[in-house]
């Protein structure tokens, strides 16, 4: 599912260097910008080696603590051009010619650039005579900087890993996609840029090798082994622990038909509220991915910007336009709204000469009162802004949901059903909610949205396809294959705000006849669950905190742990609700409703475990890594972070891009990790005749539990027995 | 007898803000710094930089004044530097101790020159004598502490290099620290109205900065460094309107610059979601000339409220040229889209904010006096020089498709490169970033 790894093919004259190419890209994950920051191992490149052994490379590849004084040189530099040529919008005054690419615009700055030729006649001639062409730039440089054949990939290796972050983003943008927005960039075009930043400003980079196996001996050796067995440690307290719980709750027997359902994203974060929200009523939840299995991207009538809701191992395959409030609803009428024409104001005079020196002093007192009432009156402030877009959310249409052909639609609605194992026993009210968080003023306000809608809020997935399951067209199709919806049955679309734990629903896209005195009554049960789930995380902060200050956080501008993510999440577990329901899992296990006896070719398993797993091992190891290296693969201190180009943040005046999770999403002060770095546990209530074949099947699964990245066990619903996966791929009884 | 304070006017002003940021600071300190292994010692230096910049607003003693002035660079530095184990914190506080210091001994050596001549040790007698001998070798060492501290062309990198710090730091630095030079300008006004040299030189120097600040501000691709040239710019203005004559005018400048700066560097976690919009420069022919003509009508609005002369003769004509190029610039978007509605807008708005700035006008010329006096300076070449230029920088932007490329190329990356941080304050290796 992971899209080609470079789509240059080797051309028949330099067939070598691209082949060297790609294996030095190969140890490079991706990073995606701000606008939607999906977790990433950072270790990604290295899955294919078990994990002790890619903690310790790792270690030699990243965590190494100082670079030569030269090299640091070229990354000082090379941060100052790639900042300029990555900007997505923070400079007025953008580069030039950068529809060229990267390798070609910023030569042509390079030739003007005295900081790098320090106009120097010879240099600024031999710069001239270079092929303009980074393919075949590449190997004159090598041969310039005097690299061995021999040494040539280490070195194509270590012009990236010296300054990962921004490598980092060179890979997502050329291998996943983010090319499609922004300028473009090649991998080839990039590693030319390094290497002639290289040749121009450390004739002795070929040292740069010398440095790196220096660090092959040096006092790593041991340094991760330590780090490995304190995660082990963990990992068998939790497991131990979790195991107990499992075994000592019996599966609470299937009660009659509930009054209402709840499908939640598998996200850590709905885990409490479920519990909350069931205990409240006779409510049945359900787990599963928050992008409720449709690939699609959504689009904002007002602007005509899409963007990808759904994972991003999957491409869209339709457009939704998103429902917007009235008299905002095309590009034309938007221009036409206060807010934008107090927008263009501000802007057309922040942004030039000389009006700048006047706007400061019109607008200082205002600046003033807004500050005041965002520090001491946050729910006065939130109030103000949203005066422009005020007014309900109107229906979903149905032309913005006929972009999915009726076909998909069809499918779409039964594989989701099949795969969570709803398919009997409907409730009268069904509520599918979308997730997504409210910060303010947060660099990583994303990295709080769900995952599975590529970084963003689900919620316009959950109504689209609560709208499908009410249509008739559809339910029609449904009873066709066996699965009948009572008529009495209506889907709704919801959203959980995971800051506040509010869950808010839309009515307004069901037909005239909707039982409002349930859906009432359900509005009310939430607002109960709210406050339960709320009193119960209280227990996660330090501080004095209570369900109104936690609500707080999410209104107030200056709060750094604004809600603690997905930080400690530690199980995936696949199975019935009905095995966890009187099981406190702490908000620490993704769960993914699965019955094994409804999925007889194990067909809905397969999907489970190579997609909502794997995103969740993504998830699982960037938050164990961050807590680990909060430097080298977090992002640090949030306090002293600045955002550049509006795609990433850097450290202070200049740095690399920090990729990761800053140190408030793990710690909860300089000194104490909140999170508890363990790998992912995944638990499977189904036989291990049922799930083996699919592991035959899956290299992505052979990979990830043959390298000890992820670990399975199998519990048998009829037995109870459980077995765990070893290394080597054969199950052993668990003990 | 000496006095060792002395409240006027200008010292309200000054302790207005510093009280007015420093308590939002504090405030949003709380929830920022939460957590941080070294907030006890962050909140002691906070405290003593906003006692520092109190005591310097009230100060009339020399030693007194020199003291408050030095430790709040000191408590700056410190703040700025944080921890000690982040080398290139460490290096950028250094930078800014070392600048800040050149302008201190600067200071020092202005009234110990001031001293001499008038032989009193504090600002009151030093006033009431209005001593005339020495009087542009005092104020012109006043001049260079006011350059080192709003950080002008050619002392500016220290500040362009400070953004390893807190982000309340920068806020505070940025409405508080910085304005010590607007302040000290202001408080020796009626001296250097003597020497029109020296008024001269601080429009040279003004205009350089807000140029060159206002030009780096806008190619920088992160917000922090946007933030701190805006700055630069904005202070070389600020010196620029003292160099004009119009004390009342620098102090709301220094004072609405404060609040504004402060708020965008509190708000700087949200960059990443403003959206920029594209208002398809260059503008047509005719809204082009419509906009002229609205900027041609605004200072209309600021003559009514005010009542200040417009006679091409004296400074105060730049007022009105200032608020034309606004009032042109702000009816440009309305006049994208050719409706009844856009039109009025087009016009009404710009005359509102004309009349605003009239009436700010009024509150700092009547409200200062007579601690700060409008003194307007006859035009003369370098003014009209410098009309020109920010007319011509205006126009610049909106008609920047126009430009010769080539020398585009060349001004932008003479503009980057000048624009960088100090090397040594920079983070190039990802692991000497530290934060315990």
């Amino acid at each position: 599912m992971r899209p080609p790894m470079t789509e240059m093919p080797p051309s028949p004259s330099s067939s070598e260097i691209p082949l060297n190419l790609s294996a030095a890209w190969d140890s490079i994950a991706p990073f995606w910008p701000l606008k939607n920051l999906i977790a990433v191992n950072p270790l990604q490149g290295l899955e294919d080696l078990p994990f002790e052994k890619a903690l310790e490379d790792g270690a030699r590849l990243f965590q190494r603590p100082s670079l030569p004084p030269e090299m640091e040189g070229v990354n000082r530099e090379s941060i100052k051009l790639l900042q300029v040529y990555f900007d997505e919008g923070q400079s007025t005054l953008m580069m030039p010619n950068r529809e060229e690419g990267l390798y070609l615009s910023l030569f042509d700055l390079i030739l003007l650039d005295s900081r790098l030729h320090h106009n120097k006649t010879k240099t600024l001639k031999w710069l001239r005579g270079l092929p303009k062409n980074a393919e075949e730039v590449i190997p004159i440089l090598l041969e310039t900087l005097e690299i061995s054949e021999y040494y040539r990939e280490t070195f194509l290796k270590l012009m990236l890993t010296t300054l990962p972050g921004w490598a980092s983003y060179v890979q997502y943008k050329s291998n996943w996609n983010g090319n499609r927005s922004g300028v473009s960039v090649s991998q080839m075009d990039y590693v030319a840029f390094r290497l002639l930043i290289t040749a121009l400003m450390w004739g002795d980079g070929k040292d740069l090798i010398e440095w790196h196996e220096k660090g092959l001996v040096g006092p790593y050796s041991h340094g991760p082994q330590d780090t490995f067995n304190k995660i082990e440690g963990h990992e068998s307290t939790y497991a131990t622990k979790l195991l107990t719980k499992l075994k000592a709750s019996p599966p609470s027997p299937s009660s009659s038909t509930p009054e209402a359902q709840f499908i939640f994203c598998i996200d850590v974060r709905s885990g409490p509220f479920r519990e909350s929200l069931e205990k409240i009523g006779n409510y049945e939840t359900f787990g599963f991915a928050g992008f409720f299995g449709l690939p699609i991207e959504i689009k904002n009538a007002q602007t005509g910007e899409t963007y990808d809701s759904c994972p991003v191992l999957l491409s869209p395959k339709h457009t939704i336009t998103a429902p917007s409030r009235r008299g905002c609803d095309t590009p034309d009428n938007f221009q036409n709204s206060k807010f934008y024409r107090l927008k263009s104001l501000y802007q057309s005079l922040k942004y030039t000469f000389t009006t700048p020196f006047v706007l400061v002093e019109l607008s200082g007192s205002l600046a003033y009162f807004w500050m005041l009432l965002k520090s001491f009156v946050p729910q006065g402030a939130s109030h103000l802004k949203s005066i422009g877009h005020r007014g309900s959310i109107p229906p979903l249409q149905e032309s913005a949901v006929n972009a999915i052909p009726f076909q998909d639609q069809c499918s779409y609605a039964e594989n989701a059903l099949r795969m969570m194992g709803l398919t009997r026993n409907f409730a009268e009210l069904i509520f599918l909610c979308g997730h997504g968080s409210t910060t303010q003023n947060n660099i990583y306000k994303t990295a709080l949205d769900c995952g599975a809608c590529g970084g963003r809020h689900g919620t316009t997935n959950a109504r689209v396809l609560a709208y499908l399951l009410n249509k008739s067209e559809v339910r029609n199709y449904l009873a066709n294959q066996g699965i009948k919806i009572p008529t009495t049955t209506f889907f709704m679309g919801a959203h959980h705000n995971t800051t506040t734990d509010q869950v808010q629903i839309y009515p307004q896209d069901l037909p005239e006849n909707r039982p409002e005195e349930q859906i009432k009554k359900v509005k009310l049960s939430l607002e109960k669950a709210q406050k339960d789930a709320l009193t119960h995380r209280k227990m996660f902060f330090t501080g004095k905190e209570s369900p109104t200050s936690l609500i707080a956080k999410s209104l107030d501008w200056s709060e750094v742990r604004p809600e603690w993510g997905l930080a400690k999440n530690g199980a995936f577990i696949v199975g019935p609700r009905a095995q966890t329901k009187s099981v406190d899992l702490e908000g620490q296990a993704f769960l993914h409703s699965y019955d094994y006896k409804q999925d007889p070719d194990a067909g809905s398993l397969e999907v489970i475990l190579t997609a909502p797993m794997v995103v969740a091992q993504w998830i699982n190891t960037q938050y164990l890594f961050s807590t680990l290296d909060p430097v080298a693969y977090g992002s640090g201190n949030k306090v002293t972070l600045n955002v550049t180009g509006k795609i990433g943040a850097m450290q202070g005046n200049a740095s690399d891009l920090m990729h990761g999770l800053p140190l408030q999403s793990v710690y909860s002060d300089d000194l104490t990790p909140y999170h508890i770095p363990r790998r992912l546990l995944t638990v499977v209530y189904a036989p291990p005749s049922h799930i083996q074949p699919i592991i035959d099947r899956q290299p992505i699964l052979q990979k990830l539990f043959r390298n000890g990245w992820v670990r399975l066990l199998s519990i048998d619903p009829d037995t109870e027995a459980v077995q765990a996966l070893s290394r080597n791929l054969k199950w052993e009884p668990y003990t | 007898m000496s006095s060792l304070v002395y409240v006027d006017s200008l010292s309200v002003v000054m302790i207005s803000i510093a009280l007015m940021v420093g308590g939002i600071v504090a405030r949003f300190s709380k929830k920022y710094m939460a957590g941080d292994s070294n907030s006890t010692q962050y909140y002691i230096r906070l405290v003593g930089l906003v006692l520092s910049l109190l005591t310097l607003s009230i100060a009339d003693n020399f030693f007194l004044f020199l003291g408050a002035w030095g430790s709040m660079n000191l408590f700056l530095s410190k703040l700025m530097v944080h921890r000690l184990t982040w080398k290139a914190a460490y290096k950028s506080g250094v930078l800014s101790f070392n600048s800040l210091a050149v302008g201190f001994y600067s200071l020092g050596l202005g009234l110990l020159i001031l001293y001499g001549v008038t032989d009193s040790i504090t600002i009151s007698e030093v006033m009431a004598k209005t001593p005339t001998d020495m009087t542009f070798f005092s104020m012109g060492c006043l001049m260079v502490t006011v350059i080192c501290q709003c950080s002008l062309w050619p002392m500016h990198k220290w500040l362009l290099s400070s953004l390893n710090s807190p982000t309340p730091v920068s806020a505070m630095m940025h409405a508080g620290v910085i304005n010590g030079g607007g302040f000290l300008l202001l408080r020796f006004s009626p001296l250097y109205v003597k020497t029109p040299e020296l008024l001269d030189a601080l429009c040279v120097i003004g205009l350089i900065s807000a140029i060159l600040g206002t030009f780096w501000k806008l190619l920088q691709p992160n917000i922090k460094g946007m933030l701190a040239c805006s700055t630069m710019g904005q202070m070389g203005f600020m010196v620029f309107q003292c160099g004009l004559g119009l004390f009342p005018s620098a102090c709301a400048h220094l004072f609405f610059h404060g609040l504004f700066k402060a708020y965008l560097f509190l708000n700087s976690g949200s960059a990443a979601q403003e959206k920029r919009l594209d208002f398809k420069y260059p503008p047509s022919a005719i809204s082009f000339l419509a906009s002229l003509g609205v900027g041609l009508l605004t200072p209309l609005s600021f003559y009514l409220i005010t009542l200040e002369p417009l006679n091409f003769q004296d400074t105060r004509t730049f007022l009105y040229f200032i608020l034309g190029i606004t009032g042109a610039q702000s009816a440009l978007p309305f006049l994208r889209h050719l409706s009844l509605k856009n039109g009025v807008l087009s016009l009404s708005i710009p005359l509102l904010g004309g009349s605003l700035y009239g009436l700010l006008y009024i509150l700092f010329e009547t409200g200062l006096y007579p601690s700060v006096k409008l003194v307007p300076q006859a035009l003369n070449v370098i003014h009209l020089v410098g009309a020109a230029l920010l007319f011509l920088a205006w126009c610049g932007i909106l008609f920047r498709d126009k430009f010769p490329k080539a020398l585009y190329a060349k001004l932008y990356v003479l503009g980057l490169n000048h624009s960088q941080p100090s090397k040594k304050t920079v983070t190039p290796h990802r692991n000497d970033y530290s934060y315990l």
